[in-house]
């Protein structure tokens, strides 16, 4: 039974621009994205910045509306939701943002920052519900009078899941939980998230740009590239198995590759494409090493490879061959 | 949480201001000096003689050198005498200030009251909706409003309130230059509003009350525009922030994260706007509305006398009252200064932070 399911989902901005706004341009953040998510499993999205990932969560999050697609939470759509409904939504969909210390109101102490949510959708606000919150993320009493600036980057992120455990939410999502934090915290913290999980069964949506930190965590991902998936399967498809040569290149710079492949023929040139006049064709195919002349023209469609792997490439069958033949040498 | 240290830091700016009033009391003694002009004629009656000007010129001091003048000055400054006027028959700068004080500090009162009740609202929602429809109009509000000149806008609002609709008195407090002749008023604070009311003199204070409406419109429309402003620019900078986006994202209702997490986030801009507001109001923004509505006795009044610009108890004009001047700027000094401090206590009331 799958606790998430987005469909289709759409998020494109107008934006005006020339004399007196006349001249609009329409950017994709995010063009077609669909993917599921199983209760109790964390689903991974990867992506270098820009790639839409995090527009995607807030549209999730229902921060933002989304353009067109739909929304469904424990079968239940809610791509409109307003009011009540909504409220009561956010109370099972907590989200974990990347920036700690900036996503903590620096006025507020511990104790209520803590209690806002709970505050928030009427709940017991009783100074037991902090205590406990802080407890699982392996905080102190002794924090609760402490303001935002005092906290350490790692204490910081604690608190702000601590924050989002007040509700008991069915799911959080993490965009980028780790990034601003140091090596040894970063993982501290993503020994957390598998803690609660397992204790709590929380499912978690994992947006991160990097791989290490999907792999740590995630059952399942799915690879996005500007404003589209381009590649999705279960962990051990695509770090095992991969496709799609934007897969390859992630997996390269990251040294993911096997001992002994040579990643440098899988990289990419140059920049990602600015969003605002996207490539004709595959968006990929002026970076792309494996790029023929189809991928001038037409997007790729997301193909089944099989239990549940799908791959958006035109030549997916030559890069798994050069992977094939990589390896062998 | 530490007092002391909160006590400290107000005290270290209590001690500031010393340094503002005594550097305001040199640029403006100097200042002062630099245009050519001899007070002593406001005293020498008609046609006086050379001897007699020089002789007079001679019994205030006005002829030892420009220092020694600056010395005597902070000396006499210091041993609390603001020293006496020649505008108006040599009564003793300090009182005169004072008595004006209270009608001018209600003006200025009433006037910030108004901007931030309604400026803070309309910039709240004029960041909500950056870019739309309203936030245009507010834009284009705020910007006529700090730029129309308030003589032109008090002469407009008699025109329409007080010739053609008739509803408001044009000028002067109770709308007569008689009125306190008929409707005394007995002194408590000073201000007539204030007092009318305290002394329970119902009838007198709605009168006032009434001549009142338009000069404090005319006063309010600048800090007004200002304040959308201000709270607009901040508001908007506070809603950009991450812990905003969180709090939307456990549920707070729009209104709250409005009114509750940006303005509080937004406030300390805001507060030393209001501050300034107030001490602005009171005392230089007076100067024309006191003036196009007759509002005597005021701040507004004793600042163009003693520039020579105005009235004096001698009918004559056209010389510097020294004295007069410099005693206007000590106490527009400290009414900014302490105005400043003001907002200082309340930054740190809002935000506990600063004090730790």
């Amino acid at each position: 039974m799958s606790l998430l399911k987005v469909e289709q989902l759409k998020k494109h901005y107008i934006m005006k621009e020339g004399l007196f706004n006349r001249k609009k341009v329409e950017i994709r953040a995010v063009d077609g994205v669909s993917f599921e998510v199983r209760e109790g499993t964390t689903y991974g999205i990867a992506g270098e910045s820009g790639s839409g990932k995090s527009t995607l969560c807030m549209c999730v999050a229902r921060l933002l509306e989304p353009t067109s697609g739909k929304l469904y939470f424990d079968g239940k759509e809610y791509t409109h939701a307003k009011g009540e409904e909504l409220r009561r939504l956010r109370a099972e969909i907590q989200m974990v943002f990347q920036n700690p210390l900036s996503s903590l109101d620096p006025h507020m102490v511990v104790k209520d920052i803590v209690l806002e949510p709970v505050r928030a959708q009427g709940k017991n606000d009783d100074e037991s519900v902090a205590l406990d919150a802080l407890e699982k993320v392996g905080l102190s009493r002794s924090v609760m009078k402490m303001y935002p600036h005092e906290l350490s980057g790692g204490m910081a992120q604690r608190v702000a899941i601590a924050r989002a455990l007040t509700l008991r939410p069915r799911m959080l999502i993490l965009d980028e939980p780790t990034s601003a934090l140091d090596a040894s915290m970063q993982a501290q913290v993503l020994n957390l998230f598998n803690e609660l999980q397992r204790e709590m069964k929380i499912t978690y949506l994992l947006v991160s740009h990097d791989l290490s930190v999907i792999g740590h965590m995630c059952d399942s991902m799915a690879v996005m590239y500007a404003g589209r998936i381009v590649e999705m399967g279960s962990y051990d498809q695509l770090f095992y198995e991969p496709s799609h040569p934007y897969t390859l290149a992630l997996l390269a710079s990251a040294r993911f590759l096997p001992e002994g492949v040579n990643g440098d023929k899988f990289a990419l040139r140059g920049e990602m494409p600015s969003p605002r006049n996207p490539p004709v064709g595959c968006t990929l195919h002026p970076r792309c090493p494996f790029a023929t002349d189809v991928c001038h023209v037409n997007y790729p469609d997301l193909e089944a490879l099989g239990n549940g792997h799908f791959v958006a490439c035109h030549n997916k069958k030559n890069v798994t061959e050069a992977l094939e033949i990589a390896r062998r040498i | 949480m530490n007092d002391l240290n909160v006590g400290a830091y107000l005290v270290k700016r209590a001690l500031l201001t010393v340094v503002v009033v005594i550097g305001t009391i040199t640029i403006t003694f100097f200042l002062s000096h630099v245009v050519p002009s001899n007070p002593v004629i406001l005293l020498a009656g008609q046609n006086p003689t050379p001897e007699q000007i020089a002789r007079l010129t001679h019994e205030y001091g006005l002829d030892e050198p420009l220092y020694v003048q600056f010395l005597i000055y902070l000396r006499q400054v210091f041993s609390g005498n603001l020293g006496i006027s020649f505008s108006f028959s040599l009564q003793p700068v300090l009182p005169l200030v004072l008595q004006t004080l209270p009608n001018s500090m209600t003006l200025g009162a009433l006037a910030t009251l108004l901007a931030i009740v309604v400026g803070i609202p309309l910039g709240v929602e004029s960041a909500r909706r950056t870019g739309r429809k309203f936030d245009s109009l507010m834009r284009i509000f705020s910007v006529s409003s700090v730029a129309l000149p308030q003589f032109w806008l008090g002469l407009i609002l008699q025109l329409i309130f007080a010739v053609y609709l008739g509803i408001l008195p044009n000028a002067s407090y109770g709308g007569s230059l008689l009125f306190f002749d008929m409707h005394p008023v007995k002194t408590v604070t000073g201000s007539y509003l204030i007092d009318s009311l305290l002394t329970g003199n119902f009838v007198t204070f709605v009168a006032i009350a009434k001549s009142m409406v338009l000069p404090v419109l005319t006063l309010a429309l600048y800090p007004i525009g200002l304040m959308i402003k201000q709270t607009r620019s901040s508001v908007m900078a506070a809603l950009s922030q991450d812990y905003i986006r969180t709090a939307r994202a456990y549920g707070i209702k729009e209104r709250e994260v409005n009114y509750r997490f940006a303005l509080k986030n937004a406030l300390p801009p805001i507060i030393v706007t209001a501050a300034l507001t107030f001490a602005y109001s009171s005392t230089l923004g007076v100067i024309y509305v006191e003036e196009v509505f007759n509002l005597a006795p005021g701040l507004g009044f004793l600042l163009r006398s003693s520039t020579g610009t105005g009235i004096s108890s001698t009918g004559i004009s056209g010389a510097l009252d020294y004295q007069l001047i410099l005693g206007l700027a000590i106490v527009v000094g400290i009414f900014y200064a302490i105005a400043n401090l003001v907002a200082d206590a309340l930054q740190i009331y809002f935000d506990r932070r600063i004090a730790r």
